[in-house]
């Protein structure tokens, strides 16, 4: 049997059995709710792996472990903003959005700050969730076919099919539990080849020298291209901009309680660690493993294909399969419910019945994965320039509405509208400007979205009793 | 030792950034606990 048919059995038996896992947690759904938020039946072991499966892509696997083999141990700050928003959410924001009670961000936007705010969130994570999600359909095309011969719509059909049908019938339950499943596959993988590679090197000393001699920045935190300022940019940005993007904050309105929200996220930064630190050893070890890989996608596949036995090669494609699976799945279930349940029912046929909506929410599933697929073969530039920048925006116009509007009651519906639609415009313009200094576009949409909305809401309307008393019942009591 | 001062410096801070929920979340609780009874 050649290599690649091993590797390919190896990812073919992963896939049959998600596909088959699906089908045993779509008998347990009864009714919209089931699928949406899994009833908020999900504990903190579901919780923790679908948030790390979600949050862990192919681009964090793949694009890491080069940038680490290429940069040294100063690469590694490109991870800081996540554990950052797992740090910050379980120490205050997930029990605090899972104690008001919300399905959805759009549905706590409509009840903190109005329908408005709510339709136009709704849209912009509707298109930022499908784009996102066919580019991780096309980023598994690309894994295929360095296994099998088949044309790109073979590909995009086989993953479509079986992603989309156990998110389709299972919804929130499948995908939280495969998603875990993904989380471990990843973990497992990772570090059986960490400790293939350690020992290769003369374990962790050895790889610490050996770096060392080929570039004595590589065992420092800042190096030349990786100043102080890029890693507290890096952290900075990504550490708010995540609240922004619903496929993560979404996990925390899931889970059974406020308190299993807030413990999940903090089994989710040990998870982040315990698969960052051998990610970080393979990148680094495989300088000395398989030195003068100089492109910096090339390094996985030449790693795994090239000093990998067949079936530890295939666990490692099989661990890059996951983390597209499990990151897709959540994004089509993130479009599919945000249409579904923030657009359709709320704003087109809200005496719709729950049966009515389970059904719905399933077709959608299927049509939004179809149409996110169709919208990768006509690319144009448009969409090019939303799928590769969905989260900036989505954070820039999003993040600052749940990280103060959840905490502050001065915080006013105009405020709300202005800080969206300002964070969103100035992430826009620092794009079209080729984002100067070297800022990401999220740092300036961030700060403009936090203070236009303190800003705005001073010399606005404040919100009504009423309106503030699901979020801060002690103040309006007062 | 290899790894330059910044480079424990970073691996602290990463560590403190993995375990310090979890940690702090135990000790609430078993504090809470400890109130309750």
């Amino acid at each position: 049997m050649s290599t690649t048919s091993i590797y390919f059995l190896i990812v073919c038996l992963f896939m049959g059995g998600l596909f088959i896992f699906g089908l045993i947690c779509s008998k347990k759904i009864k009714d919209s709710d089931d699928w949406v938020v899994a009833g908020h039946s999900l504990g903190v072991i579901p919780l923790s792996g679908t948030y790390f499966a979600t949050i862990i892509s192919a681009t964090s696997i793949v694009s890491y472990m080069g940038y680490y083999y290429l940069q040294g141990w100063a690469g590694m700050w490109n991870f800081a903003g996540t554990l950052v928003t797992s740090f910050v959410a379980c120490l205050w924001v997930a029990k605090k959005l899972r104690s008001f009670g919300m399905t959805t961000v759009p549905e706590y936007i409509e009840m903190r700050f109005g329908r408005t705010h709510s339709l136009i969130a709704s849209i912009i994570v509707l298109i930022g969730a499908t784009t996102l999600m066919a580019a991780q359909v096309m980023a598994s095309v690309v894994i295929l076919q360095a296994m099998v011969s088949w044309s790109t719509v073979t590909c995009c059909i086989v993953v479509l099919v079986i992603f989309v049908a156990f998110t389709a019938l299972g919804g929130m339950k499948a995908v939280a539990w495969t998603d875990t499943i993904c989380a471990y596959v990843i973990i497992i993988g990772i570090w059986a080849m960490a400790i293939k590679y350690l020992g290769i090197v003369g374990g962790f000393g050895g790889m610490m020298t050996g770096i060392k001699a080929i570039n004595p920045e590589f065992v420092s935190a800042f190096t030349s291209k990786i100043t102080p300022v890029t890693a507290l940019g890096w952290t900075v940005t990504w550490g708010i901009c995540n609240f922004g993007a619903p496929q993560f904050v979404g996990r925390f309105l899931t889970a059974t309680t406020p308190e299993s929200a807030a413990k999940s996220q903090g089994i989710t930064a040990v998870m982040l660690g315990i698969f960052y630190l051998p990610l970080v050893i393979v990148g680094l070890s495989g300088m000395l493993v398989l030195p003068g890989i100089e492109k910096q996608d090339m390094v996985f596949t030449s790693l795994v294909t090239q000093t990998l036995d067949p079936v530890l090669g295939g666990i490692m494609f099989a661990a890059v399969i996951a983390a597209i699976i499990s990151t897709a799945d959540s994004l089509l279930l993130l479009a599919s419910t945000t249409f579904t349940r923030d657009i359709w029912k709320k704003f087109v046929n809200p005496n719709m019945s729950d049966k009515t909506e389970l059904l719905m929410a399933r077709v959608s599933t299927v049509v939004i994965g179809i149409l996110g697929v169709l919208l990768m073969f006509t690319m144009n530039t448009a969409i090019q320039f939303v799928q590769a920048r969905a989260v900036t925006l989505m954070g820039s116009a999003i993040a600052m509405l749940v990280l103060i509007g959840a905490f502050n009651k001065k915080v006013t519906s105009g405020g709300a509208m202005a800080s969206m639609i300002s964070g969103f415009i100035t992430a826009c313009i620092w794009y079209a400007l080729g984002q100067p200094f070297g800022v990401y576009a999220a740092l300036p949409g961030t700060i403009v979205a936090a203070i236009v909305l303190l800003v705005v809401s001073k010399f606005t309307k404040p919100m009504s009793k009423e309106q503030l008393a699901p979020f801060f019942p002690e103040a309006v009591e007062k | 030792m290899v790894a330059t001062p910044s480079l424990v410096c970073m691996w602290i801070f990463y560590i403190f950034l993995s375990v310090f929920p979890i940690v702090y979340m135990g000790i609430k609780r078993n504090s809470k606990e400890v109130e309750n009874k």
